[in-house]
């Protein structure tokens, strides 16, 4: 085998020598043969012909000796690649035309599986990341576990995780407690389970420089249990996860080192505070482990007890509060379906025996919360339910454009093949085999497809990027990180030949119905009809339809995102100014938090160029009754935010009757609340509601001073995607009054809304922060509008993105329109000629080619329509976020206007694409014409 | 001359590995060889001998080097390896079988 390999090597490369070798061999046998016959006395006329006749024709031996090295296939297809070579060469716009639209499907395509592949597929980077489970419950319709309610809850603490389930229950990855202890304690097919808890922004202190840094609590077996070991240093063991340790420890991730402390490993020892608690750093994450949570980026990783040094609380003491979340690595051998029925039974006997909140679900058979282990191979994943779907429509979309442009090049083959008719029919006369000719087209396919797979691969590399880069903003960095995997090579390698082999198929089918002599009679004084060329039409009509399809999409998703854009917000967001504080709760406990932000305010205020300044808390629900002393219930629901004096005028939001919140609203004055129009309509049922009294869950009462117009994007945090939920009744309270520790939003209205006061403006605000506590940590500054442009990214993105596919397929389309009715005049020349001698005026003949033209965008249209009706339906119900039925906001699926729109764009291309065939068609000039062969 | 054969399909291989197995020969040699042992009653066409030859080579049943013949002149000679002294062995015996089993067919009509 070895040798065979190496004899056809050397036939392959030393061709030129072992050909020499060959005709030495052949040339000292006829020597002898001669010399022999010579001797024998023939005479030398007679010799030669003998010779020929002993010895056969030398090339044809030559070719059969070649054939023994089993270098012919090789060598044919090489030969076959340099005719292709020359072939592409020949036309140059053909070629360019090709390449250029499946470089672009290809491309387009890399770079969105590129995308898919780093958001949805790979695994976390941690080893065996297979065998990772992630616990999480389910409660059929639980009260609170409704859509709408997920976010802080005083009972469950932050609601770490929920996605909806298929039967849209939410499923929850928290614990109590006792649930956690039991499971902890019993099961045995865990090694080990290990609990974790994001503690969220906290402000490091270090060398008297204050910033925000995000912080991940870990159990003691959390390190043990990722099989993750620290560059330098040691990793967070059991013996630091005591509640009341000596002194706290931290590790840094590999990111921070390298950006904060220069990977200088002095880091080990180092002490710096987090929330006013010293933390000691013990160890450095490796570089590929950046956390369970794909997208996210976490600072610190300490023990749990540093939650309870930070905030007071102990999750693992809150019996009642379910905010454990838990992974746990399986033990070889155990299968999922023995873990999932022990932890079953488990879970059932601590929930039954430590209900707390779920006491009423217990009740109810039907309401029995149930277990789910997943897996947690991509860890604990936030970016899979969020982007999935989204990326799954992009990938459709590039798909379609690049079946659109194989449909394209397929045509444009078509009509090369069928001038190339001739030559295959001599060729097939001269003895070319049929599956030579056949190889001959699919090389010249392949040829196309790879260039066009080279430049798609650069391209998709080089834009794989422009997805995360739209979506990442000024002061907050992407959600994903699409870096460039063989795996994504692999698949683009194989889309190219795919599409070689897809594209190539016309003309081979097209050449199969060549007869030797048929071609070489016709010959280019064609008078075929345009039924010469089914696959060509079909292909156009193909093209149409998925054009129309596109551009229905384009056009639904453009008209979301503008629909979205232009709705009342109800305030003013030019000219504001946003930023962060997370005031530690050590240094500002409730008591001390009201003077620090008014403090703040009056400062801020001060800066020139700024009109006003407040702030505003995060935002809760809560059950509230009116003084007619309704009973709570899910109805009494209302959103509730804390606010600062002057956090209307700031934000220009109306305030319709009474007053705003303001610096009369002290600490000891009456409870104030101003309501919007919705809790005015939804609880009393009238519009000024001046003087009404609102009761909280807390039992506080709350006196109406004021209404406010309705507004959206209340907490400007939210992603903007909840703008499309309904307005929730909501009221506003004094922060002074009910003073929290926590996040604090600070709004800011700049007098001018030019760039530079703007940014003289956010330059002074970190001094003035620091003038007043030079250890707080201002975070995410940003303007209002970037806000709101934000929260409309994903829309934005996917508008964008399928506005450049429509209109990609609008092009290819019109290219491929274009390309079948050119190449149906240049057949026609003749007829045409003769239709003109014999009286057919020029507008007549333009108008048969443009009739033919419409007629094929009618046909396509006639397909692409109804499959417009009934796909985007489909599209727009995978598409919606889980808590609304439609991606598309203020239309339906089918809406009128949008398809008429796409299906008039697409004709005009038609229109257009036909307009200079039709006009060559009635340029042509009968004498020329007739004459031309 | 009319009754030559015209040789069945493979056992050209057979009779140029049975031809180079006493010694290294060229081509011509080989050649003319065959025509001896064949006693003239095999038609060969001397062309169709080097593909075979290149085939033979290429499975690695015989192998060549270029040697000086004794007319001084450079010339092509194969020889036998030892992987074609096993293959010759093989299909002579399998030769054998079927010639035996052809003829024994043939004397039962």
């Amino acid at each position: 085998m070895g040798r065979d390999f190496l004899y056809r090597l050397r036939a392959l490369f030393h061709r030129r020598a072992v050909e020499a070798e060959l005709d030495d061999e052949l040339g000292f046998h006829l020597e002898h043969q001669a010399e022999k016959y010579r001797q024998a006395g023939m005479p030398p006329d007679e010799l030669s012909r003998r010779l020929r006749l002993d010895f056969g024709g030398p090339d044809q031996i030559r070719e059969e000796c070649r054939d023994a090295w089993g270098i012919r296939l090789l060598r044919d297809c090489a030969q076959d690649l340099r005719y292709a070579l020359r072939m592409l060469r020949r036309s140059p716009g053909f070629t360019a035309v090709a390449v250029l639209s499946l470089a672009i499907g290809i491309g387009a395509n890399t770079a969105i599986f590129t995308l898919i592949e780093s958001t949805l597929l790979r695994p976390i980077s941690v080893k065996h990341p297979e065998r990772l489970r992630l616990l999480m419950w389910t409660a059929p319709d639980g009260g609170w576990t409704a859509p709408n309610l997920g976010y802080v809850s005083p009972t469950f603490g932050t609601i770490y995780e929920q996605r909806l389930t298929s039967d849209k229950a939410y499923m929850h990855a928290e614990f109590s407690p006792p649930v956690y202890r039991a499971i902890q304690r019993d099961n045995t097919v865990f090694d080990p389970l290990f609990a974790f808890k994001e503690l969220g922004r906290v402000t490091a202190v270090m060398d008297g420089n204050a910033e925000p840094v995000n912080c991940f609590l870990v159990s003691g077996d959390f390190y043990r249990g990722m099989e993750v070991s620290p560059v330098i240093g040691r990793a967070i063991g059991p013996e630091d996860d005591v509640r009341t340790p000596a002194g706290q420890v931290a590790l840094i991730s590999f990111e921070y080192w390298t950006r904060r402390f220069a990977r200088n490993p002095s880091v080990i020892g180092k002490t710096i505070t987090l929330n006013e608690v010293p933390v000691t750093i013990v160890g450095v994450n490796p570089e590929y482990f950046t956390g369970i949570e794909p997208g996210a980026n976490f600072e610190i990783w300490a023990p749990l007890n540093l939650g309870v040094a930070v905030s007071g609380r102990s999750y693992l003491d809150e019996e009642k509060v379910w905010q454990i979340p838990m992974l746990g690595r399986l033990k070889p051998g155990i299968s999922d379906a023995r873990a999932q029925s022990e932890l079953e039974a488990l879970f059932q006997a601590a929930v039954a025996s430590n209900p707390g909140p779920l006491d009423s679900m217990l009740k109810d058979p039907a309401k029995r919360p149930r277990f789910i282990l997943q897996s947690a191979a991509r860890g604990v994943d936030y970016l899979t339910e969020r982007y999935d779907r989204p990326l799954l429509a992009v990938l459709s979309l590039a798909g379609l454009v690049l079946l659109i442009a194989c449909a394209n090049v397929a045509n444009l083959l078509l009509a090369k093949s069928a001038v190339r008719q001739r030559e295959i029919s001599l060729r097939l006369a001269l003895g070319a085999g049929r599956w030579r000719i056949v190889r001959q087209l699919l090389t010249e396919g392949l040829l196309l497809a790879s260039m066009a797979g080279i430049a798609g691969v650069i391209f998709g590399y080089w834009t794989r990027n422009g997805i995360p880069a739209l979506l990442a903003t000024p002061w907050k960095p992407s959600p994903f990180d699409a870096a460039f995997d063989p795996k994504v090579l692999l698949v683009s390698i194989g889309i190219t030949f795919l599409t070689g082999v897809l594209f190539s198929l016309a003309p081979v089918w097209q050449s199969r119905r060549v007869e030797v002599n048929d071609a070489l009679k016709d010959g280019s004084r064609g008078t075929a009809s345009l039924s010469k060329l089914h696959i060509g039409r079909l292909l156009v009509v193909l093209q149409v339809a998925l054009s129309v399809l596109l551009l229905a999409g384009a056009g639904l998703c453009v008209k979301t995102f503008t629909n979205l854009r232009n709705m009342p917000l109800g305030l003013r967001p030019e000219g504001v100014l946003l930023f962060t504080l997370d005031p530690p709760l050590l240094r500002y406990p409730p008591d001390r938090i009201g003077a620090l932000l008014t403090q703040l305010q009056q400062r801020l205020s001060a800066i020139p160029g700024v009109q006003s300044a407040t702030f505003s808390g995060t935002r809760t629900g809560t059950s509230v009754a009116t003084e007619n002393h309704q009973p709570i219930t899910f109805d009494n629901y209302a959103r509730a935010t804390d606010i600062g004096s002057g956090f209307f005028e700031t934000m220009g939001i109306p305030i319709l009757y009474g007053r705003a919140i303001d610096e009369h609203d002290t600490l000891n004055g009456p409870q104030a609340v101003v309501v919007n129009q919705e809790l005015a309509r939804h609880f009393f049922h009238q519009e000024n509601v001046v003087g009404r009294t609102l009761k909280g869950a807390d039992n506080v009462t709350y006196q109406i001073v004021g209404v406010c117009a309705d507004w959206r994007f209340e907490r400007l945090r939210d992603p903007f995607q909840r703008l499309r939920e309904p307005i929730y009744p909501t009221f506003y309270n004094a922060l002074i009054q009910a003073p929290r520790a926590g996040r604090v939003n600070f709004e800011l209205k700049i007098a001018a809304t030019e760039a530079s006061v703007e940014a003289s403006v956010v330059k002074q605000i970190r001094p003035v922060v620091r003038s007043l506590d030079s250890d707080l940590a201002i975070a995410d500054v940003r303007t209002g509008v970037q806000q709101i442009e934000d929260g409309l990214a994903q829309e934005r993105v996917l508008a964008g993105l399928a506005a450049v596919f429509g209109g990609l397929a609008l092009i290819l389309a019109a290219i491929g329109i274009y390309g079948v009715m050119a190449y149906a005049v240049a057949r026609r020349t003749n007829e045409i000629g003769i239709r003109v001698a014999l009286g057919a005026r020029p507008g007549g003949v333009a108008w048969m080619v443009l009739r033919e033209t419409l007629l094929l965008a009618a046909m396509g249209v006639a397909i692409g329509v109804p499959a417009v009706l009934v796909l985007s339906p489909v599209a727009d119900h995978l598409l919606a976020p889980g808590w609304t039925d439609s991606f598309l906001y203020g239309m339906k699926p089918n809406d009128p206007l949008t398809i008429a729109f796409a299906v008039l764009v697409l004709a005009a291309a038609g229109l257009l694409a036909g307009y200079f065939p039709a006009r060559r068609a009635a340029r042509v000039d009968p004498m020329t014409a007739l004459r031309h062969d | 001359m009319n009754e030559r054969l015209d040789l069945p399909q493979g056992t050209l291989d057979l009779l140029i590995l049975k031809t180079v197995a006493l010694e290294p020969l060229h081509g011509w040699a080989i050649s003319e060889r065959l025509q001896q042992i064949s006693r003239e009653a095999v038609q060969v066409q001397q062309g169709s001998l080097y593909p075979a030859l290149h085939r033979l080579e290429r499975r690695g049943w015989i192998k060549a080097h270029w040697a000086i013949t004794d007319n001084n002149r450079r010339a092509k000679y194969y020889e036998l390896t030892r992987q074609g002294r096993k293959q010759l062995e093989a299909e002579t015996t399998a030769w054998r079988k079927l010639a035996a089993a052809v003829g024994h067919v043939l004397d039962l009509g």
